[in-house]
C-alpha cells in the first residue's frame, strides 16, 4: 500500500479570446477497491489576461469531489460553459490516496457486454486477425480467460512492439498500430484490448496517472476469474501501487479526461502538468478497501 | 376522385411553390428536388386500418419497452431471447444512454413504420423507423392543398381527416417535455428534410432552433431568442442523427450539435424526441426479433407479421439463405435509405458466389428476406392521362406520448420506376395521400 499525493493541471491558452467555451472533463479519481481517494478538490478558471486592469479571472466552478453528473459507463463528469471572452482556461484536481493493489483486483457481480465487443478503435484487421492466429501455440496450455493468459498477451505484444512517440495520434486504431510496429501507452492499450477481446476476455481501457511519468498514462483492465485486474502493457507488467485510476471505458474515446469546443479565430496552446507522489507518512492501521 | 386528377398539375405546382420539396446527396453535392405527388389515394378500408392501428400500437409498445430494458437491467439479453451480438455490436446501440430513462419512459416517441400489403392482402412490417422518421409533412400538406383543390371530393367520401397530426404532435410533445419550451432542432436549409422541419415548428408553435441558438448553462438547455433572452427548454424534437447530437459526447467534430446537450438530458433536464440510442431496436438486424419482443414484453401475440425473414448469423438459416440466395432479397443491416438492398434474381452467377463469401465471413452483417409480391398501385403517369400500376409501400406514423396513437393517415410512396421494388424517397419515387376511411 502506499499513500500518493496528485496533481493535474492543464492550461489552455487561447492566440485571441474566445467564447461559449464549453468543456467536458472525465478527471476525478474515485474510491475503488483498490484505491481510496479521501481528499481531492478541483478548480475549474478562465479569464482575459488582455484586459487593461490587469488578471481579470472567472472562477468557473470549485468543488470538493462534487460531481456533475457520470457518463454512460459510470465516470464523473464535470460539465460546463465559460460565456465571456477569455483567452485562457485552466482547471486542475488535486488530492491524496491510498493505493493498494495487492488484492485479487475489483470484484464485481458481472460485467458489462459493451466491453466484450471491438469499437472502432480497437476492431481487428487481417494484420490483428494475423497476430491472434500467429500466437495461438504461445497461449495453448494456458486455460481460457486466466490471468496467466492475459499475461502471456501482454509479453507476446512486448515482444513485437515497441516504445516511440510520435508515430501514431489519438485517431490511430489497434490495428493501424499494430502494423506500424510502434507507439505510445494508448496504442499499446488499444492492441492489448483487441487481442483480449478475440481471446473472449472482456477488457476495458483506462485513463490515470502514475509515478514518474509525469503526463496521463492509459493501461488496461482485464477480467479474468470475476474481479478486474489491472495490467500497463507499456510496462509490461501488472499495475503496482503507483497508479492512479481516473476514467474507464472502452476504449480511448470513452475516457477522454478533457473534451471542449469554443467559438473564436484562435490558436490554442495547451500546457498539462501531472504530478504523483509518495507521500511520506503512512497512518497507522489498516486502510479498508472500498467504501 | 376523378377531379383530383384533373387538378394534379395544379396541386404539383402548388406543392413547388410552397417548396415541399426532398434534398439528396448524390455524387457529394446536394441537390433539392420536388417530391412527386400523385393524385390517386392509397385508400384503407376501416376495418382494415382497425387491425392495423392495433398491430402498429402494439408492436410500438413493445419495442419501447425493448428500449428501456437494453439501456438498463437488459432482462432479454439475460433471458436468451435476443443474442447479444445484435446488441452490442450494432452500431445503433449507443453506451452513453446507459442507465438512462427519459421522461415517460418512452425512447420512440414518433415511430415511423414501414408497411406493404401483399396481393393476397395481407400487410407485413418491412422495416420499423425509431430514429428521426421524416415524411409526415408530405401527405399533410398534400391533403390541405387536395381539399382546396376539390373540398367535395372529401365531402363526398368518408375519409378521416389527417389534419390532426400537429395536434397529436403537440400534445405528445407537451406530455415528454420537463418544464421550457418546445423546439425543434434542425441542421438546417441543407438537411434532406428542411422543409419538414419548417412546416411542423409552425404548426406546433415550436421554436424553429439551429444549435447556436441553444446552450447548456448548469445542466439545463436554454434557447436564446432573438431579443437575446435565454429560454428553458423542456423538449427538444431533434432532426439530427444522435452521432452529431452533442460533440461532447459523441462524433466531435459535430458543428451542429449542441455541446454537454447529453449531459442535461442525462440529468432529466430535457427530453430528446426521439431519445437517442434508438437504433438498436430498429437496426435491420434486430427486426427478426421484434414479433418476440411483443410476446416476450407484453405477453401478447404479435398481430402484425414481419416479412419472412432469415438470420444468416443461425446456422439453419445460414444453410438456407446460402442455398436460396437467388431469389432472396439481402439487406446490409448498417445501411438506410434503400442502401445496401440486393436483390438475388438480379445478381449474376460471379456477383451470388462473391456474395455469398461474403455472408459466410460476415454473417452478422446481412439479413435475407423472401420477396413480398405487393400489391401495385395505379399512379398517373407522367403524361398525366394515362394510368399505370407501380409497388408502393406506407410509412405509419405512430405517436407515444400519455398513450400510444396511430395518426389515421400514413406516407404512401410509390416507385418511378415499372421494375424497381425500392420505394425510398431518397431514390427518387413519389408520394401520395392515404386515405382511411372512417365507415
Amino acid at each position: 500500500m502506499k499513500k500518493l499525493n496528485f496533481s493535474y493541471e492543464v492550461e489552455y491558452s487561447f492566440s485571441q479570446p474566445v467564447t461559449d467555451h464549453c468543456y467536458a472533463l472525465r478527471i476525478l479519481p474515485e474510491t475503488n477497491e483498490e484505491q481510496g481517494i479521501y481528499a481531492s478538490e478541483y478548480k475549474i478558471s478562465g479569464g482575459n489576461s488582455c484586459l487593461e486592469n490587469g488578471d481579470e479571472v472567472w472562477e468557473v466552478s470549485e468543488g470538493c469531489g462534487s460531481v456533475t453528473g457520470r457518463d454512460g459507463f459510470g465516470n464523473p463528469l464535470i460539465v460546463g460553459r465559460l460565456e465571456v471572452p477569455h483567452d485562457y482556461f485552466r482547471f486542475s484536481v488535486t488530492g491524496s490516496g491510498y493505493i493498494d493493489r495487492s488484492g485479487k483486483g475489483k470484484s464485481a457481480e458481472s460485467v458489462s457486454p459493451v466491453y466484450r465487443f471491438p469499437t472502432d478503435l480497437t476492431r481487428p484487421g487481417d494484420e490483428l486477425r494475423r497476430f491472434f492466429a500467429a500466437n495461438q501455440e504461445m497461449v495453448q496450455g494456458l486455460s481460457k480467460g486466466s490471468r496467466d493468459r492475459v499475461m502471456a498477451w501482454m509479453h507476446l505484444l512486448m515482444e513485437n512492439f515497441s516504445y516511440f512517440s510520435g508515430v501514431t495520434g489519438i485517431h490511430t486504431t489497434a490495428e493501424e498500430a499494430l502494423k506500424g510496429g510502434s507507439g505510445v501507452c494508448q496504442d499499446y492499450a488499444h492492441i492489448l484490448l483487441a487481442l483480449l477481446r478475440m481471446d473472449g476476455i472482456p477488457a476495458r481501457y483506462v485513463a490515470g496517472m502514475m509515478i514518474g511519468e509525469g503526463a496521463t498514462h492509459a493501461w488496461c483492465e482485464a477480467w479474468c476469474e470475476g474481479s478486474w485486474v489491472s495490467i500497463d502493457p507499456t510496462h509490461d507488467r501488472k499495475c503496482d501501487d503507483n497508479y492512479i485510476e481516473v476514467a474507464r471505458g472502452r476504449d480511448y474515446r470513452d475516457c477522454i479526461m478533457d473534451r471542449g469546443c469554443f467559438k473564436g479565430y484562435a490558436l490554442q496552446t495547451q500546457t498539462v502538468r501531472v504530478s504523483v507522489q509518495e507521500a511520506q507518512s503512512i497512518p497507522v492501521g489498516r486502510w479498508r478497501l472500498g467504501v | 376522385m376523378e377531379r383530383l386528377k384533373e387538378h394534379a398539375r395544379s396541386i404539383n405546382n402548388l406543392l413547388a411553390r410552397y417548396g415541399v420539396k426532398f434534398g439528396i446527396y448524390k455524387n457529394g453535392t446536394f441537390k433539392e428536388q420536388l417530391f412527386p405527388f400523385d393524385p390517386i389515394p392509397r385508400i384503407i378500408p376501416k376495418n382494415e386500418w382497425d387491425y392495423l392501428e392495433k398491430g402498429l400500437a402494439q408492436r410500438v409498445n413493445a419495442l419501447n419497452a425493448f428500449l428501456r430494458d437494453i439501456y438498463g437491467p437488459k432482462q432479454i439479453v439475460k433471458d436468451g431471447v435476443v443474442p447479444e451480438d445484435f446488441i452490442f455490436a450494432s452500431s445503433g446501440y449507443l453506451p452513453q444512454c446507459e442507465g438512462i430513462c427519459p421522461p415517460g419512459g418512452i425512447f420512440s416517441h414518433i415511430s415511423g413504420i414501414d408497411l406493404v400489403q401483399s396481393k393476397d392482402g395481407e400487410w407485413y412490417v418491412l422495416e420499423d423507423n425509431l430514429r428521426v422518421p421524416s415524411g409526415a409533412s408530405y401527405p399533410l400538406i398534400a391533403r390541405d392543398l387536395t381539399r382546396r383543390a376539390s373540398s367535395e371530393t372529401f365531402r363526398q367520401n368518408s375519409v378521416m381527416d389527417n389534419r390532426n397530426y400537429p395536434a397529436m404532435l403537440k400534445e405528445m410533445m407537451d406530455y415528454a417535455n420537463v418544464g421550457g419550451i418546445n423546439v425543434i432542432l434542425t441542421p438546417g436549409r441543407f438537411n434532406s428534410a428542411y422543409f419538414e422541419h419548417s412546416f411542423l415548428a409552425e404548426r406546433t408553435g415550436c421554436v424553429l432552433a439551429m444549435n447556436q441558438d441553444l446552450f447548456v448553462e448548469n445542466n439545463r438547455v436554454y434557447y436564446r431568442d432573438m431579443e437575446g433572452n435565454k429560454q428553458k427548454v423542456g423538449a427538444i424534437y431533434r432532426r439530427i442523427s444522435d452521432e452529431y447530437l452533442d460533440p461532447m459526447t459523441f462524433l466531435p467534430e459535430s458543428l451542429i450539435g449542441v455541446p454537454n446537450l447529453m449531459a442535461a438530458y442525462k440529468a432529466g433536464n430535457v427530453a430528446i424526441i426521439n431519445a437517442p440510442g434508438n437504433g438498436v431496436a430498429d437496426d435491420k438486424g434486430i427486426y427478426y426479433f421484434v414479433p418476440k419482443m411483443v410476446k416476450y414484453y407484453l405477453n401478447e401475440e404479435p398481430i402484425l407479421k414481419n416479412a419472412p425473414t432469415y438470420l444468416p448469423f443461425y446456422e439453419e438459416d445460414r444453410k438456407y439463405v446460402l442455398e436460396n440466395l437467388d431469389h432472396l432479397v439481402i439487406k446490409d443491416v448498417a445501411e438506410a435509405g434503400g442502401y445496401g438492398v440486393v436483390f438475388g434474381d438480379k445478381l449474376n452467377e460471379v456477383e451470388l458466389e462473391n456474395l455469398r463469401h461474403l455472408i459466410e465471413k460476415e454473417s452478422r452483417r446481412f439479413i435475407a428476406q423472401e420477396v413480398i409480391d405487393f400489391i401495385d398501385l395505379k399512379i398517373l403517369d407522367e403524361d398525366g392521362v394515362t394510368e399505370v400500376e407501380r409497388k408502393a409501400d406506407l410509412r405509419a406514423f405512430v405517436l407515444s406520448g400519455e398513450k400510444t396513437e396511430v395518426w389515421p393517415s400514413g406516407l404512401t410512396r410509390f416507385s418511378r420506376n415499372p421494375d424497381s421494388f425500392v420505394v425510398n424517397s431518397s431514390q427518387g419515387g413519389g408520394f401520395k395521400d392515404t386515405w382511411v376511411l372512417s365507415r
